[in-house]
């Protein structure tokens, strides 16, 4: 049918003769980033995509430079769990007496990971040399490859830690708290928990929110790594306290997409902080999160939207933000799944010493969960399992007693995979706008520029 | 069998191409410029040249083809032509998807360059299924390989700094191990 054309008279493309002027550029340099990103999408994991990166600095700008790429990445490779950090069984009170928390591994027969896991300080001994500390920290949270730890000796100075494992001797010291969170309450004062809050987008730095009650209001605290200063917001006032208690809300460690949740202590309520605008807003708890059976914590699915996942006997329930009839978003059901039968599965004869399961946390598309009977028996040691939410299958990780929080340990989005990566920031930002300037046809999409690289063509170029 | 409808295509160096409208519409551009109207005279390609052309014609009537089998086969059932990357022919389980699958696998054996027109190629005249198959037969070439090697396969020159390359090393050791 068709007739073909003469291959050996035909010259190579010519775009490419043109493009490879010196030997520094070999063809494979002709694959335009949006193509080259094509192929990266189905590599199988994100230790390839590094190697991959690693190959030459087009190669690491392509990825760096795209957000969109590294969304679509993650939701179709889910951050990998490297383990379990479990806080010290008692809490860490006595600086006298020592505690760390401790790390469990996800034992996945997967190399990148193990390596991961082998070379790592998951044991966190870089903070154990601090040679003013008390040997006792407490873990707090655990978010985007970083660790937040505070120290039993309050009292003193640099109170607080943050570690990233994987990148040894990172950790930073810093104040527990600015003194003035105490300013202006009325009646009394409770400290909650602190959150770490960190964004892929800008793996180098992280925030530290704590929240603040009085009789009536709530008030957060804010450390930026970037300044290692603690900012104050005023406080607000939220409705619904209940009356005789003094300490009405609980500790948290509820946070997704840039939004954390405390949960009031009789199970009514809900405040929820958009650490975007650091707006405070509260609503009813769904009814049946309300039974104290039921445990639940927030997250994200593998798309990034905001969920609840709870826990009642063994079935898990996904819940979304929804607008109901009414025009008001709030949590609705979307699914239920009974998870009996694939227990029976992965437990074998062991499902009959459990009664119930446990919501551990969410992160990033997957719950993990714990196995766990009514009548509590910390000497009965519980299973560990991951439950993929898109798919809803379990996977068995390793049993352990529980009997303290527990902080899933995911693997980050490497930093030098970021367009705010060092000196590659300044040199490819100047590279992207010499590539603009040439090109009369492209035009920037200021929205698609992060504010280093807006910051590098305005200062380059006035 | 009433004979076909037939467009030609002309390739960046004048050479013509006649092929069934069901082959080249394969290609979503080719599509969009038979239904603008714009084949008079033949569809001109200014970004690819003959010898790719040539070989994605060659995927699109062997696929083409596979696809009109497998509708008057399975009696105009529509056959679940989506995505599925490598392992496209999953419907129908007759000889043909077998056969499918190995001319896709042998189609994409080819040298570098070769392959990096495909896959130019195939993005410009927007053959999902064909930018997929040569998206996937790099990426299995990446996987498995150090740094080094995939420069090697590629024929990449290494353009970080010794400092650079240890840096990012260092902070991804697992990843390098």
């Amino acid at each position: 049918m068709e007739r073909e054309g003469s291959p050996a008279q035909l010259p190579t493309s010519k775009h490419r003769k043109e493009s490879s002027p010196s030997t520094a550029t070999s063809p494979v340099h002709s694959l335009t980033d949006d193509v080259l990103l094509q192929i990266f999408l189905r590599l199988p994991s994100l230790a390839t995509l590094v190697r991959a990166a690693l190959a030459c600095r087009s190669w690491r700008r392509a990825v760096a430079s795209s957000p969109a790429f590294r969304r679509r990445f993650r939701e179709l490779h889910p951050a990998p769990l490297l383990g379990l950090f479990f806080e010290s069984p008692s809490a860490v009170q006595d600086p006298v007496l020592p505690a760390f928390p401790s790390f469990v591994p996800a034992r996945r027969r997967d190399r990148d990971l193990a390596a991961a896991v082998r070379g790592g300080d998951f044991f966190l001994t870089s903070i154990q040399e601090h040679p003013d500390k008390a040997h006792s920290w407490e873990i707090l949270d655990c978010r985007s490859g970083y660790v937040l730890l505070c120290n039993g000796d309050r009292l003193s100075e640099e109170a607080m830690a943050v570690v990233n494992p994987l990148e040894r001797r990172s950790e930073l010291f810093f104040d527990d708290l600015h003194k003035d969170t105490f300013e202006g309450y009325r009646g009394y004062l409770a400290v909650r928990n602190a959150c770490l809050l960190c964004s892929d987008e800008d793996p180098a730095s992280f925030r530290v929110v704590r929240l603040a009650h009085d009789e009536s209001r709530v008030r957060a605290t804010v450390f930026f790594s970037d300044t290692r200063k603690w900012k104050l917001y005023p406080w607000v006032d939220v409705p619904g306290r209940p009356r005789r208690s003094k300490s009405w809300l609980l500790n948290s460690k509820m946070q997704s997409n840039g939004f954390l949740y405390w949960v009031y202590k009789n199970h009514k309520y809900m405040v929820t902080l958009n650490t975007a605008t650091m707006d405070f807003s509260v609503e009813e708890l769904p009814p049946f999160l309300e039974n104290r059976r039921c445990s639940f914590d927030v997250g994200e699915t593998s798309s990034g939207t905001r969920c609840i996942v709870y826990a009642t006997n063994f079935t898990v329930g996904l819940m979304l933000r929804r607008t109901d009839s009414d025009g008001v978003e709030k949590w609705m059901l979307d699914r239920a799944t009974p998870l009996d039968t694939q227990l029976d599965g992965v437990l074998r004869k062991q499902k009959g010493n459990y009664d119930e399961l446990l919501v551990v946390a969410v992160r990033d598309g997957f719950a993990y969960l714990a196995t766990s009977k009514f009548i509590y028996d910390s000497q009965n040691p519980s299973w560990f399992l991951s439950l993929c939410l898109e798919t809803m299958k379990l996977e068995n990780l390793f049993q352990r007693t529980y009997d303290s929080g527990a902080h899933p340990s995911v693997m980050a989005w490497p930093p030098c995979l970021v367009g705010n990566y060092g000196r590659f920031a300044l040199e490819d930002g100047i590279l992207f706008h010499l590539i603009v300037q040439n090109s009369e046809m492209c035009t920037i999409q200021g929205d698609n520029l992060r504010g280093h690289e807006k910051y590098c063509l305005q200062h380059i170029f006035g | 069998m009433a004979s076909p409808a037939m467009v030609t295509l002309i390739s960046s160096d004048d050479a013509r191409f006649e092929v069934t409208e069901a082959a080249a519409t394969m290609s979503q551009t080719i599509r969009h410029m038979i239904e603008d109207g714009c084949t008079d005279g033949g569809i001109p390609l200014p970004n690819v040249p003959a010898r790719t052309l040539a070989k994605v014609l060659e995927y699109c009537n062997k696929h083409a083809a596979a696809t009109a089998a497998e509708s008057s086969a399975a009696g105009g059932a529509a056959a679940g032509s989506d995505s599925g990357s490598s392992s496209s022919a999953d419907s129908a389980g007759k000889d043909d998807g077998v056969d499918l699958a190995s001319f896709d696998k042998a189609f994409v054996e080819v040298d570098t360059d070769t392959l990096y027109d495909l896959l130019l190629a195939a993005n410009y005249l927007d053959v999902k299924t064909l930018l997929d198959l040569c998206c996937q037969k790099v990426a299995d070439m990446i996987r498995g390989k150090t740094p080094e090697q995939i420069r090697q396969t590629f024929g990449i020159k290494n353009d970080f700094s010794p400092e650079e390359e240890e840096k990012i090393r260092k902070e991804n050791q697992w990843a390098f191990e």
